[in-house]
């Protein structure tokens, strides 16, 4: 009888204990593929939203408490609109990109959109040479300018990387991806907001956050619409530089001390704490993995090799050879551990990566990577767990186990 | 039945009584003046106060400081106060002018400055060329009132920058070597047809004492031997500083690379560099 046939006939020789093994094993290498994959693109999104938008900072109303970057317009508390210009008219270095927001719900075909209020670059950046002769001794190299001098027009689908847009007219809207597909709405288009028309002038590229459910408008318009005065949800400062906004936050709070002031560093690190737990979460299914998956496999054999130590005696009496004997052993486990591991992985990534965007809110997709780590460690958890009860199997006395008989 | 005199009577009285208790909110926040000063209230004559007195401290090379209010409360009567009290030792060279933005006839100043979202009350300092030189939103002091006097070239060149113009500011006299070619390559950058209508070329004698801290802000040696040229962009960022001969294609260089990234000079982004 060939070595393969052995090892098949072993494997299935005690059916439901073998399932239970390898349950244990599939499911705690399916979740800790899952969590390791979510992790890592929740990770890099986190870093790629630092690296976008590493210097900016917030303001907003005192008593509003901050779950994420992109929504954190989306609360009803507000501040006054003329913070605006007075950050704008401060000799504060660094405040002249701004993105004032004001944030309302609107339905429409049935669907809750949220119709955000941004102000354009043109109606507030002028004022940032009102801060006189102070503003010549900024130093070279970071500031935003305008020169007027680029004949090609503003591409609006910039919006959502600089956060900030140079003009926008009253009844003009930028709409985000989800918004256009579930209004089947196109640029040039016109949609009726709040009993206005509005013309769309451009659809936004999709980002994976909010602003892909986003309608863009005028700040003043949506004022007016929604019966609001002069305020915004919260006022984003585009920085420059990290060293910049670093300093600008206590200058702002002294500036505008009835307001909260958060750098985007402050808001991700909730977001990366999220991320540190699941990392230790993915740790401790690992640990759960390989002490009880290991223990249950080493379990499992010793009882196997126990209960079958006649028909090991037989095989050994009839000249197979201990070394024979412990592959069989060995390869029932790495068979195990191999397919406790190969479809630990295609349910773990399947899962990350149909549940991880509901879940993290952000885009996953598949790791081959893991694959060599899920069948690494599946495979030796079954190796190691099984290698005691193996060589116990292949040291077996024939003789003693037929005396036992 | 009442006469049509009495009624004529009536009707100016209600008008008078009305015009006096406007007047009188108007002028809690501007009482005597020593400089020339100019209350624009709800019952002045059509023409814009505010415009008046812009045109009329150019005309005389005076400063002029314009305080937009919005309601006569403490905050507004306290900074009237400290104005008037600073422009009172300033009456030769600035005159002042009380705006109250809900009046509709000073629309034209309110909407010249676009300040009827801004904080409450607000100063703003003109120079005698028209550039705003300072804006004081709420609360200030003489000190910050006192920075709204610039030097003649600081003026020039903000009214050049509020303008939405580029200014190449080539600091230099006969003493400084390369001056020639330095003018030149800004005369050169300002004939390009894309640039042209957007620049302007000021020039600056480092030697000018009355400028000497226009060069500090700048950080420009006022003893610099070679000719310095300053490339400003609107709304108000130094964004390069040549030191010597200067080409129209470095500038350009300049002015392309700022355009092209999110701060001056291009290379400075989120999570970037900062300056050097």
């Amino acid at each position: 009888m060939k070595l393969r046939t052995l090892v098949w006939r072993e494997l299935f020789e005690r059916k439901s204990q073998m399932l239970t093994c390898f349950l244990a094993i599939f499911l705690g290498i399916t979740t800790v593929v899952a969590i390791k994959n979510v992790t890592f693109y929740s990770e890099k999104a986190v870093a790629r939203e630092m690296d976008s938008l590493g210097a900016n900072v917030l303001v907003l109303p005192k008593s509003t408490t901050l779950q994420d970057y992109y929504s954190a317009d989306m609360h009803e508390e507000v501040i006054p609109e003329e913070y605006v210009m007075r950050l704008t008219m401060s000799d504060i270095e660094g405040v002249d990109n701004l993105s004032p927001k004001l944030c309302v719900p609107v339905e429409l075909r049935g669907k809750e959109f949220a119709l955000t209020g941004i102000l354009p670059k043109s109606e507030f950046q002028a004022k940032a040479a009102w801060g006189g002769a102070g503003i010549f001794s900024r130093p070279i190299g970071c500031g935003a300018i305008d020169t007027g001098t680029n004949s090609e027009p503003e591409d609006k689908r910039t919006l959502v990387r600089k956060r900030v847009i140079k003009d926008l007219e009253s009844h003009e809207i930028l709409i985000g991806p989800d918004v256009a597909a579930a209004l089947d709405l196109n640029e040039g288009d016109t949609l009726t907001l709040l009993e206005e028309p509005f013309s769309v002038i451009a659809v936004l590229p999709e980002t994976g956050t909010v602003d892909d459910s986003r309608i863009f408008a005028h700040l003043h318009t949506v004022q007016r619409l929604s019966g609001n005065d002069a305020v915004v949800n919260c006022i984003e400062i585009v920085g420059c530089c990290e060293e910049i906004s670093a300093g600008l936050v206590g200058k702002v709070n002294d500036l505008l001390p009835s307001a909260k002031v958060v750098t985007v560093k402050q808001v991700v690190a909730t977001q990366q704490n999220v991320n540190h737990m699941m990392g230790r979460l993915s740790t401790i299914f690992l640990v759960i993995i390989v002490v009880v998956g290991g223990a249950g496999i080493a379990n499992y054999m010793y009882a196997n090799v126990f209960e079958r130590r006649r028909e090991i005696g037989t095989l050994m009496a009839l000249g197979a050879e201990s070394g024979l004997v412990l592959r069989i052993f060995l390869l029932k486990a790495l068979l195990l551990g191999l397919a406790g591991g190969i479809g630990g992985f295609l349910i773990g990534t399947t899962l990350a990566v149909t549940l991880g965007p509901k879940l993290a809110g952000v885009p996953v997709l598949p790791m081959p990577m893991l694959a060599l780590w899920a069948v690494g460690i599946s495979a030796g958890i079954t190796l190691s767990a099984s290698y005691f009860p193996a060589r116990r199997a292949a040291r077996l006395d024939p003789v003693a186990t037929f005396q036992e008989v | 039945m009442k006469s049509r005199s009495q009624w004529t009577f009536f009707v100016a009285a209600t008008i008078a009584l009305s015009g006096l208790f406007a007047v009188s909110s108007a002028q809690a926040v501007a009482q005597t003046a020593q400089p020339r000063t100019v209350v624009s209230s709800a019952t002045a004559s059509s023409a814009s106060r505010g415009m008046t007195a812009i045109d009329e401290a150019a005309k005389d090379g005076k400063y002029l400081f314009v305080f937009f209010w919005k309601q006569n409360d403490t905050q507004s009567q306290t900074m009237y106060k400290v104005l008037k009290t600073a422009t009172a030792k300033w009456a030769d060279s600035a005159d002042l002018v009380s705006i109250p933005i809900i009046d509709r006839k000073e629309k034209a100043i309110i909407d010249k400055f676009d300040v009827s979202r801004a904080p409450m009350p607000l100063v703003l300092a003109l120079a005698p060329n028209g550039a705003i030189t300072k804006a004081c939103p709420i609360k200030f002091d003489e000190k910050q009132l006192q920075e709204g006097f610039v030097s003649p070239c600081t003026a020039k060149c903000l009214k050049c920058l509020q303008d939405q113009k580029i200014v190449l500011l080539c600091v230099q006299n006969q003493k400084t070597q390369f001056s020639q070619a330095a003018w030149k390559g800004a005369q050169d950058f300002k004939a390009d047809a894309r640039f042209a209508k957007a620049t302007e070329v000021v020039s600056l004698d480092p030697s000018d004492q009355a400028e000497a801290t226009f060069l500090g802000d700048l950080e420009v040696d006022p003893k610099t031997l070679q000719a310095v040229t300053v490339l400003l962009a609107p709304p108000g960022q130094p964004i390069a500083k040549f030191a010597g001969v200067v080409t129209k294609d470095q500038i350009v260089a300049k002015v392309s690379a700022a355009q092209s990234g999110p701060c001056a000079g291009g290379q400075c982004g989120p999570g970037g560099c900062c300056p050097k």
